[in-house]
């Protein structure tokens, strides 16, 4: 009886299972994990060892494919490309979201602010011996926080300015003009010359033409902009780490300098509203002489062009420290994120770490100053420049200082530094500038310290 | 429709079509369901087709939306168009120029504000282009190819946006039916015509407004997505590419995918003629609803297209037609459920009812046929109390005193027969599967029931074949079963009739064999009716010939039985007055013959001649607590030549044992359920004692239980061997003659 019963109750089992599958109910499987990995659109990259790489996108796509073939595990990897500017959107706005990102590769100074999320993995496991004998420990250090290490530096670059030397020698400024891989360093006396005379002859000009770039749109000045207020000897940080800007008269000096160039035709006509754009544009139609300039630049294919081998000089570039003989060092590298999925974070330093084991994806790092010691060894004669920057390392500032809250917020250090250099450009109705150097100097270190306040108090990170 | 079951069920148990029963229960089954799967079917469609209503709602809404959001750019470039009308006389140099297109830029919705002049050359707020030899050059007058007064493209690449995706706007200043006054504006030093104003925006501008946010799951991930094309197809903003760098065509798209309900020939057809209209289309294992909707601009020939993921639909459909499949499932199931309740319930009821009943027939029948006997016992004790002291009936007596015994004997036959078959039918005998030679046990049978047969003047003839001589079985039921068979062929074939009884074997496969046994007799057969009740209890033929014998009624029962236990049956097959086949077919394993068997076969001999071998003078110790059964055991192997001494329970026997002589006791029977000390118990305590005949002295246990757990149990406990009670002296002899044998084959 028992069995008649078990019987007949199977019948109706499958029969509710047979409806069941017909009313469109599939089997679940397991998917395979998606590994998505983000990259702004803006990351350009010279890879002399394959010229098809022409962005880091194809690049982290290219090894992608390599790394499933070999993987032992079945995953997917994605790599998106984000409109550049725009991490919050692209980053902290999908945290949570099916398409948060696992790795993103982006500059430091980006990147360092979602350390401070608690969503960056710490990620030293990844180094092996040979990676930290090959890697300059003074790279790995820009990664580290709190003693941990959560961006895996890839390539670095160094910013300075490239002026159009066509424009200079054709204004009588010849003799400030340095020959061959040469980056040279002027007073601020000599700037001040070189930047009126130019302004003044394109004026005479009547095309437009201006000498010097100038940006407060949105929020891409922090590093370059941000490095001018130097120009005076100013270290603009005091020994905790916070601005120390409205009693320091070298700021209000560069300040003043600064904007003193709005009235002498030193940048693009309303320079509150331009973009680094704007001048990019500016610059390589031949109508701005200085803009900035680092070896993973879109101008730096015309500077190889330019470069006359058997002479060793340049016809039509020039390469100058910024005001004040700074440089910035700007690396670029990974960051892992945890999502609630530790395999996908195993994959992701599994990804990385082979991405930094396989030599020909290591070796795209030359091109720009690649931090691998092997790399830079190999290709350091195939680099234009590449000598120059490496010995102008000495003059690079640490501009972010790791802090929290450099990015990501309304109320973030490059949020409030654009908007404050923004009023110090603007005039009023009367031909009055809408704030003077003391008061910038004074709102900015008043807002940026609120920002790394701020950043200090919701500061989270990954165990 | 239960009521329909019911009777329906009723029917079928009415024909007793068991199998058809089940298979109509699982077709209404299936017919419920696959009712339930049209209807949620039919109600799907209703509810997709409202959702699409839906869809279509919030197509018609977005279009609208950005309607009015690029005329109010159209607008705004309106506006920019009078202000520079105002300014134009002002605007002179170059750098004039771009400071005032800066601070229109600056000023308006627009990231760039351009001028296009009337050679094509155009100011932006940073520069002034002039032909198209100049790398930096961009043709904007391309965008009033078709002399169109308003323009909007999508674009991917603009140098002065850097890598941003934009929108451009375009509004023709002369000419233009909506605003005549801004014919004629003249800027710069050649005094050149501004053509047009150019509006440039980030395409984020106009995406943003386009994710659909009725369509964005828990998780924030958006479910639907806008896209503006063109009427050739061409994506003037995608809002789910946005990323991608080449824009696609919708044509091609739809050429390319993995599925389409509309040919890309179709969506063009339908978008030259301005219908609004929908379509499936799968791509990269995605199924999208697009629903497609012209521009309500007459200045704009674009198409909005709402693009939904086809989840969406289907979640908002498959959960209301999941409930109902749900509901209807569940309030199916629980009338399926309580009908197989009800039909258990009533099953139960009448195996309830059937088992009461044969239970009181049971009783009835036990009753009958153990007064039956008894009575006849009683009346016999009574007539020779009366009798005794008669010495003339004496004679008289000694018949009264053999049909006493032979009543007692039936008696005690019905009540072993009535246990053994409680017994099986509870499940409880176990089938020993141990080696049997089959030969040996048939010529056994055949000889213990060769007299039986040959003394009623019947021919006996064996006919023996045998291929496997060694099996796995369980000899005693088999044996029990082969003497039943026969002893009922002797008893029911008269005087000049023949029973043959013939064993062949064949094989099952390469381990297994089956063994069937034969006994055909010429004997007065069964009747139909008789036959059907064969195996029933207490089950005898009185209409045959047979009055004369006696049986409990149960044998055939209990065979039948235990020829299933064993996995084998029995087939009988008779004919009134002619005679009856029984064949029992007995499936075992095949193995070796074990030594022990070859021993005793070739001692057999050798052990029969030696059997009273000074064994009458021995000393046997009796543990039996019953008074008079310890009496009669005691006299009965007085009567034989033994010196039985008795002992009331399983202790004193363990102490007269002790007391004893080594070797005095050279048999101790033993009782099994004894007060202060079972016979279990105590047979371990003497196996356990410190003297040299411990261990070796013959224990036999004494039950009434033939049970094969009571025969474990005693042999566990250090017991050579088993006698069933009442004691028979012959079987005592030869199991000692057994024992003794062993003994020494072991030596």
């Amino acid at each position: 009886m028992k069995k008649r019963i078990t019987a007949f109750l199977l019948q109706i089992i499958i029969a509710v299972s047979f409806v069941f599958c017909l009313s469109g109910c599939s089997e679940q499987k397991e998917p395979e994990k998606e590994i998505i990995i983000k990259v702004p659109h803006t990351s350009t990259m010279n890879c002399i060892s394959n010229e098809n790489i022409k962005n880091v996108r194809t690049l982290l796509e290219l090894a992608s494919e390599d790394f499933i073939a070999q993987y032992d595990k079945k995953v997917k990897i994605k790599v998106v490309e984000f409109e550049g500017g725009e991490e919050t959107k692209a980053i902290t706005n999908s945290f949570g979201k099916s398409d948060a990102a696992d790795i993103l590769y982006d500059g430091f100074f980006n990147m360092s602010s979602f350390i401070h999320t608690g969503k960056v993995v710490p990620i030293d496991d990844i180094l092996t011996q040979e990676m930290k004998e090959d890697i300059s420990p003074a790279y790995l250090e820009h990664g580290r926080f709190d003693n941990k290490l959560y961006m895996m530096p890839y390539m670095s670059s160094e910013n300075i300015l490239i002026y159009n030397r066509e424009m200079l020698e054709k204004y009588g400024l010849g003799e400030y003009i340095d020959e061959g891989e040469v980056i040279s360093n002027w007073s601020m006396e000599d700037w001040t010359k070189i930047l009126n005379t130019l302004a003044d002859e394109f004026a005479k000009e009547g095309r437009g033409k201006v000498p010097m770039m100038m940006y407060a749109k949105d929020n891409q000045g922090d590093t370059h902009i941000m490095t001018m207020l130097r120009a005076f000897g100013s270290e603009l940080f005091d020994s905790s780490n916070n601005f120390d800007l409205a009693d320091d008269p070298d700021v209000i000096s560069a300040l003043r300098w600064l904007q003193n160039g709005v009235d002498s035709g030193w940048y693009l006509p309303v320079p509150y509203d331009k973009t680094m754009s704007d001048n990019s544009s500016k610059f390589k139609m031949d109508e701005l002489t200085f803009y900035n300039f680092n070896l993973g630049s879109s101008t730096y294919s015309r500077v190889k062009e330019d470069y006359n081998a058997e002479t060793k000089t340049f016809k039509k570039y020039g390469f100058v420290n910024y005001p004040g003989n700074h440089c910035t060092i700007f690396n670029e590298g990974f960051e892992i994120f945890d999502n609630g999925d530790n395999e996908k974070i195993e994959i992701a330093k599994d990804f990385i770490r082979y991405f930094y084991e396989t030599d020909k994806w290591l070796e795209c790092s030359a091109g720009s100053i690649p931090v691998s010691k092997k790399v830079m060894e190999k290709y350091k004669d195939d680099i234009l420049l590449l000598e120059a920057f490496s010995h102008n390392t000495v003059n690079s500032v640490d501009y972010t200082h790791n802090l929290p809250n450099w990015q990501g917020s309304e109320n973030s250090v490059r949020s409030v530094f654009y908007k404050e250099i923004a009023l110090l450009m603007t005039k009023d109705a009367n031909g009055n500038f809408a704030v003077t150097p003391e008061q910038c100097a004074s709102n900015l270190q008043e807002k940026l310290n609120t920002a790394i306040s701020e950043g200090r108090k919701n500061s989270t990170l990954h165990e | 429709m239960c009521s329909i079951l019911l009777e329906s069920c009723e029917f079928m148990k009415r024909s007793k079509s068991k199998r058809f029963y089940a298979l109509f229960i699982f077709f209404i089954i299936i017919v419920i369901f696959l009712a339930i799967y049209v209807y949620s079917i039919v109600t799907g469609n209703i509810l997709e087709d409202a959702a699409v209503d839906n869809i279509r709602e919030v197509a018609v809404h977005d279009r609208n939306t950005i309607t009015m959001f690029i005329e109010y750019n159209w607008k705004n470039q309106q506006r920019i168009g009078e202000r520079l009308k105002r300014n134009s006389q002002n605007l002179k140099t170059v750098s004039q120029i771009n400071e005032y297109l800066g601070l229109e830029s600056y000023e308006s919705t627009f990231d760039k504000v351009y001028l296009l002049m009337e050679d094509g050359s155009y100011y932006t707020d940073i520069t002034y282009r002039k032909g198209s030899e100049d790398p930096d050059y961009y043709p904007y007058m391309d965008l009033f190819a078709n002399t169109d007064s308003y323009k909007v493209i999508g674009y991917d690449s603009l140098p002065v946006m850097g890598s941003d995706k934009v929108v451009i706007y375009g509004y023709r200043l002369p000419d233009n039916p909506q605003d005549e006054v801004l014919s004629g504006i003249k800027i710069g030093e050649d005094q050149k015509e501004v053509y047009a104003v150019i509006g440039i925006c980030k395409r984020s501008s106009i995406v943003d407004g386009l994710v659909i946010e009725n369509y964005v799951d828990d998780s924030g991930n958006t479910q639907g997505y806008s896209s503006v094309v063109n009427k050739n197809g061409e994506y003037v903003v995608d809002r789910k590419d946005a990323a991608s760098s080449v824009p696609e065509n919708l044509f091609d798209i739809i050429k390319h995918c993995d599925s389409s309900d509309l040919t890309s020939s179709d969506v063009q057809e339908k978008m030259l003629a301005g219908e609004e209209f929908w379509f499936y289309m799968e791509k990269n294992g995605v199924r999208e609803l697009n629903y497609c909707t012209p521009l309500n601009s007459s200045s704009v020939n674009w198409y909005f297209i709402m693009s939904v993921n086809n989840r969406v639909v289907k979640d908002q459909t498959e959960l209301f037609v999941l409930l109902i499949i749900a509901a209807m499932s569940a309030a199916i199931i629980v009338i399926i459920i309580a009908f197989v309740l009800t039909l258990i319930m009533q099953r139960k009821t009448q195996l309830a009812h059937a088992q009461e009943k044969a239970q009181s027939e049971f009783l009835s029948n036990m009753s009958h046929e153990i007064r039956t006997p008894l009575n006849g016992i009683v009346g016999l004790n009574y007539l020779m109390m009366n009798a005794i002291d008669t010495p003339e009936k004496h004679l008289q007596i000694k018949e009264w005193l053999k049909k006493s015994q032979n009543t007692a004997e039936y008696l005690l036959a019905l009540i072993n027969d009535v246990l053994d078959i409680s017994k099986l039918q509870a499940g409880k005998v176990e089938v020993t599967r141990t080696p049997m030679l089959v030969e040996t046990m048939s010529e056994s049978v055949c000889s213990m029931q060769y007299d039986n047969i040959t003394g009623r003047g019947v021919e006996f003839i064996k006919d023996i074949h045998i291929t496997v001589p060694c099996i796995q079985c369980d000899e005693v039921h088999i044996k029990q079963v082969l003497m039943n068979i026969v002893g009922n062929a002797a008893k029911f074939t008269p005087a000049g009739g023949s029973i043959k009884f013939s064993v062949n074997q064949s094989m099952i496969d390469e381990n297994h064999v089956m063994t069937t046994f034969v006994c055909e007799d010429t004997g007065c057969g069964m009747s139909r009716e008789f036959l059907d009740e064969i195996f029933n209890k207490f089950t005898q033929d009185r209409s045959s010939t047979s009055n004369s014998t006696k049986g409990t009624g149960l044998g055939m029962a209990i065979s039948k039985l235990l020829v299933n236990a064993m996995g084998g049956d029995i087939i009988v097959e008779s004919e009134l007055n002619k005679g009856s086949t029984f064949t029992v077919e007995i499936p075992a394993e095949i193995c070796e013959i074990p030594d022990y068997l070859k021993i005793n076969s070739d001692d057999a001999e050798k052990t029969t001649d030696k059997s009273d071998n000074g064994v009458k003078s021995m000393k046997i110790l009796v543990a039996e607590d019953n008074g008079l059964n310890a009496e009669i055991l005691m006299e009965i192997l007085s009567q034989f030549g033994f010196v039985p001494v008795h002992a009331q329970n399983g202790q004193e026997a363990v102490e007269i044992f002790e007391r004893s002589k080594i070797n005095e006791f050279g048999i101790i029977l033993m009782d099994m359920r004894m007060p202060v000390l079972d016979g279990c118990e105590a047979s371990s305590r003497i196996r356990n004692l410190d003297r040299e005949d411990a261990k070796t002295v013959t224990i036999f246990a004494c039950t009434a239980n033939s049970f094969q757990e009571d025969r474990d149990k005693a042999l566990g406990s250090g017991m050579n061997d088993f006698l069933t009670k009442p004691i028979d002296i012959n079987t005592l002899l030869s199991k000692m003659e057994k024992i003794d044998r062993e003994k020494h084959n072991v030596q």
